[in-house]
């Protein structure tokens, strides 16, 4: 036994009597962290003798595999931990839990392997990125407020959706097409402060996957990737505290056990305070605004037996922004989940999640002439049971069901009696959805694996409601009407999955896959910037499920004993039943918005490149990103194909990281993209008293490229036995690019027939400092 | 507020492909005046700064489709013209044709109902936490009937180019205190307010050229021309309106 990690060993009685007719036996068990007992997922389990064998520990840090009788040499390794090895002598089915070391080199530093060690390239599917929040732990982020969502638009293949955007798109997918999980609830939107910040507190996640390329059947519902995230789940041996104070941002939590190895819990908040600065602005009618937000966190983890444990997640986020008394608006989601896993026995697995997602709005309204609200919101429930059965070492199935209700109400106006407006009160719209998969992974050889698999996709109005058929111009057609718990008839999509993976020479592998994705609920906006008030629609009589079908290939090569990886990805993706809105339609409070809708097609494709260094003091790497993304519709550019928002033909992201010593660690960001396609203006004319602009083509220019610079020093305190702390130095845009958020046109001031461009920058030079601490 | 505070904004040197030029009507006639004005110019390059070039020797005849009576315009000068004295009765449909060179447009447009405007008042906005004073417009909407609406601010003798085009979707029936809200005013401003019901498809629009007002700030993924009710490819529009007047001191 190592030194270095301690092994647990339980010899269960239930798995004793367990035998393969080729005298195989199960071994199973969790992976943790020595120091805080969380369950480690994506842990690398090889057996090396008589037959190689590699597993991988699920999202729960479980592992399972079938080994013949005898003496197996295995390796354990993960990313921040200290790889061992040992022997494990199997004479009968048993439970072996093992711990692992978080490697010295790790608390310090940062090991920017998104794929862990060569073994990944080898189990991942193609186009899947696993992270460890840990991974961008010193990266320079503004205002120092650590974002997960910032970090990943520095990997291959994801874009951000503009500076000031925790949105983004994959591989020319819109922002709404991405699939966002947390403990397995839908987050809907997931951006605070209008989009300067994402949701997720990243001091309490574990872990993210993110699928951009081949997505696993179980996932389902956006057409573009999925972001599968997951809060930690230590503290049932200690308590630990964590937090950071900053200058617009704080948060703090804190996990520990209720009882000792059976219940733990976590909790978190997070507070911003920008507008804490507003009180010394210049201007006083600044100075009565208001901006902020504050989210919370809680987790209950509870292990019921041997067979049994128990998660309960929940999350509350709200952001507030006020104009005087007169114009507030509150917005903000709530997400719970439980989850229920169960081993079944030595073969089947199951865990079944329920979950329920709330995102609203309520805008108050308050002057001589309306005393309003303005109330919106998008809910489901869902309720998830899902098997894998292994059936042996190289054949490994997946199989369940989902059920999901799902409502949306369309902003509606209530208005008080004394106000000068009407309330207007648009029917919420609900709908069923039903899903089913499988998946079966099977591995030919030592060489090639293969999955594949299907989900079949059911969606349909839940009544009572009321709809409008509308032809091609917008003008209505039919009424229809639907009863209470009245179902209508459903839209089945039958969504295919394979992939297959292929080492064609040592540490070098040959990765391929097709995948089928539909979406039905929809969200909607003519504007360039991400607003909460943004619509969302499902897919009813007008409005058909969106489809993407994407192809894949990728080349992957670990060099140099896994010190250096590359890999190159390319792909080309069809968009079927895209939804956009005619020229200058008014989305706004718009009961009868369908009839504004139009329905078209896309297609993007490109290449990515990434280089990676993962080993040694100096770790990052390059990535870039060549890519074409279109669409189509008849009414727009007269029918022809063209670029989407989303076209961005180059982009480069460098990161570097440096390791000079166990304190200090100095990193580095420099991005490079081209601009997005915009409408500018062709031309103008004087009517109505001033200047009107004149457009021809949606889409036909393109703002200037994007590149800015971050640095940022990390300061550790010096180490003490129950106390971390570090500091955090960090400058954004350390050559002060003027990167333009925006060119408007506008009359010069000085001179009414002249027009000028005036271009907006949101952020030049921003130092920001935060002191973060572990007790 | 983010952007208010940190973000910087300058002027850029900017080059653009240029449209093909485009004739603009802008032709008006209301129940009050015995005349109606048409003015008619070309477009410009986006980035050119002379004054709109107008469109002389145009040939406009107004006919009002319901009486079968036609009125001729006169051009007074370059670009503007004005017709003869009649009178446009509510409820009636007008038709436009204007012929410029070889080529002919047309637009048809039924003169609204009014809607009486009971007074102007204002509002001070420092008690809400804003800036100044707000134009309020009190009127009472009709109920069961859709109207549109349209508000000319005029402020001490100069007339605001602000649009504020109007629907009663969301106050059908209600008693309006309006406010007018893009211009903050001072005590001692004088305030003339014009209230007009125009026609749907010419609050439309207004209601689509102040979208794509860019000096409003706001970026749209899919600015568009505002709809001409002109056929033939001209730029502009054709409204016939109601209007209502009324002015106030800010005292």
């Amino acid at each position: 036994m190592s030194a270095r990690f301690f092994i647990v060993l339980f010899l269960t009685t239930y798995l004793s009597g367990f035998s393969q007719s080729t005298s195989s036996f199960v071994l199973q068990g969790k992976v943790r962290d020595a120091r805080t007992k969380a369950t480690l997922s994506g842990t690398n389990l090889i057996f090396s003798t008589p037959i190689p064998k590699v597993v991988v520990t699920s999202s729960t840090g479980d592992y399972f595999i079938l080994l013949p009788a005898g003496k197996h040499f295995l390796e354990i390794s993960m990313v921040g931990y200290e790889k061992d090895t040992l022997t494990v002598n199997i004479k009968k089915g048993m439970s072996l839990d093992f711990y692992l070391k978080p490697s010295e080199k790790a608390m310090d530093t940062v090991l920017i392997a998104t794929q862990k060690r060569l073994d990944n390239l080898k189990k991942d599917l193609i186009g899947v990125q696993r992270i460890s929040v840990s991974d961008f732990k010193n990266l320079p982020v503004l205002f120092g407020e650590k974002d997960i969502f910032k970090s990943i638009q520095l990997l291959p293949g994801i874009k951000t959706a503009g500076e000031g955007s925790s949105g983004f798109y994959v591989r020319g997918g819109s922002s709404d097409q991405n699939l966002i999980l947390l403990d397995g609830a839908t987050v809907n939107n997931a951006s605070h402060l209008l989009g300067f910040f994402s949701v997720f507190n990243s001091d309490i996640i574990n872990n993210f996957a993110i699928y951009k390329g081949s997505i696993p059947s179980e996932f389902g519902g956006r057409l573009s990737s999925v972001i599968d995230i997951h809060t930690q789940e230590e503290g049932l041996e200690k308590f630990t505290m964590k937090g950071g104070l900053g200058l617009i941002t704080s948060r703090i939590s804190l996990q520990g056990p209720i009882v000792k190895k059976k219940i733990a819990f976590l909790v978190s908040g997070r507070k911003a305070y920008p507008d804490a600065y507003v009180k010394y602005s210049p201007d006083t009618l600044v100075r009565h605004n208001k901006l902020n937000f504050r989210d919370f966190n809680a987790k209950l983890n509870i292990v019921l037996n041997k067979r049994n444990d128990l998660s309960i997640s929940a999350y509350k986020g709200e952001d507030y922004f006020g104009l005087g008394t007169y114009f507030g608006i509150a917005y903000g989601n709530e997400l719970i989940s439980m989850k229920w896993r169960r081993v079944n026995n030595s073969q089947l697995n199951s865990t079944t999640t329920f979950s329920y997602t709330n995102f609203g709005y309520d805008i108050k309204i308050k002057n001589s002439n309306s005393d309003l609200m303005i109330l919106s919101s998008i809910r489901n429930a869902s309720l998830k049971h899902e098997y894998q059965f292994t059936k042996n070492q190289n054949n490994v199935f997946k199989f369940g069901i989902d059920v999901t209700l799902h409502e949306i109400k369309p902003s509606s106006i209530i208005a008080s009696s004394g106000s000068g407006y009407n309330s207007v009160e648009i029917d919420p719209k609900r709908n069923f959805e039903g899903n089913v998969f499988f998946n079966h992974s099977h591995q030919f050889n030592k060489r090639a694996t293969m999955n594949y698999g299907v989900r079949i996709n059911s969606f349909s109005i839940f009544g009572p409601g009321n709809y409008i058929n509308y032809d091609s111009l917008g003008n209505p057609t039919k009424y229809v009407s639907y009863r209470l718990f009245q179902v209508g008839i459903p839209y089945v999509t039958l969504e295919p999955r394979v992939s297959l993976n292929v080492e064609i020479a040592r540490h070098q592998y040959l990765k391929f896959a097709y995948t089928r994705n539909a979406q039905n609920i929809h969200q909607i906006s003519n504007s360039t910037s991400a607003n909460p008030t943004d619509m969302f629609m499902s897919s009813n009589n007008n409005i058909k499920p969106e489809i993407a079908d994407q192809i894949s290939v990728g080349y992957f090569k670990n060099i140099n004993e896994s010190i250096y990886e590359f890999s190159a990805e390319a792909y080309y993706k069809s968009l079927y039943r895209q939804i956009d809105f005619r020229n200058g339609s008014q989305l706004v409070a718009n009961e009868l918005i369908e009839r504004q809708l139009i329905y078209g097609v896309g297609r993007a494709y490109g290449l990515e490149l990434q280089f990676k260094r993962k080993k040694g003091p100096l770790t990052g790497w390059i990535a870039y990103t060549l890519s074409k993304t279109e669409r189509k519709f008849s009414s727009v550019n007269r029918g022809n194909w063209f670029n989407a928002r989303q076209d961005r033909p180059h982009e480069i992201s460098l990161v570097g990281i440096y390791q000079l010593n166990k304190r200090w660690t100095f990193s580095s960001i420099w991005v490079y993209y081209s601009g997005s396609p915009v409408t500018f203006p062709a031309g103008k004319y004087y009517v109505a008293g001033q200047n009107a602009y004149y457009y021809t083509e949606r889409n036909g220019n393109r703002m200037p490229a994007y590149h800015r610079l971050d640095l940022s020093i990390t300061l550790y305190g010096k180490p003490k036995p129950r106390y971390e702390s570090s500091w955090s130095f960090a400058v954004y845009n350390a050559y002060n690019r003027e990167n333009a958020y925006s060119i408007n046109f506008k009359d010069d001031p000085l001179n009414a027939n002249k027009t000028i461009a005036v271009q907006t920058t949101l952020f030049k030079l921003v130092p920001s400092i935060v002191y973060n601490f572990k007790y | 507020m983010i952007i208010l505070l940190i973000s910087c904004e300058k002027n850029i040197p900017f080059k653009i492909n240029e449209m093909n030029k485009r004739i603009v009507i802008e032709a008006c006639i209301n129940d009050v005046d015995h005349y109606g004005t048409v003015k008619i110019s070309e477009s410009m390059g986006l980035m050119d700064d002379s004054i709109p070039p107008p469109v002389s020797m145009a040939k406009i005849t107004l006919m009002d489709l319901t009486s079968k009576t036609n009125v001729e315009f006169t051009e007074t000068t370059p670009g503007n013209y004005k017709s003869h004295v009649f009178k446009a009765p509510q409820g009636h449909d007008f038709e436009l044709t204007v012929q410029v060179g070889d080529k002919t447009y047309k637009a048809v447009c039924e003169m609204p109902l009014p809607i009486i405007l009971d007074s102007i008042s204002f509002q001070d906005m420092t008690i809400f936490g804003g800036n100044g004073f707000h134009t309020l417009v009190n009127f009472q909407d009709s109920k069961g009937i859709e109207n549109y609406y349209r508000f000319v601010q005029t402020v001490n003798g100069v007339k605001e180019s602000l649009l504020y085009a109007y629907n009663d979707q969301f106050f059908d029936g209600k008693y309006q205190n309006f406010e007018l809200f893009k211009s903050h005013l001072s005590i001692g401003d004088t305030v003339c307010v014009e209230m007009q019901t125009i026609n749907k498809n010419i609050y439309q629009y207004f209601s689509q050229l102040s979208n794509v007002d860019l000096n409003s700030g706001q970026q749209l993924l899919a600015p568009a021309n505002p709809p001409s009710n002109f056929s033939g490819g001209a730029l502009g529009y054709f409204s016939a309106y109601s209007y209502q007047k009324a002015r106030a001191i800010i005292q």
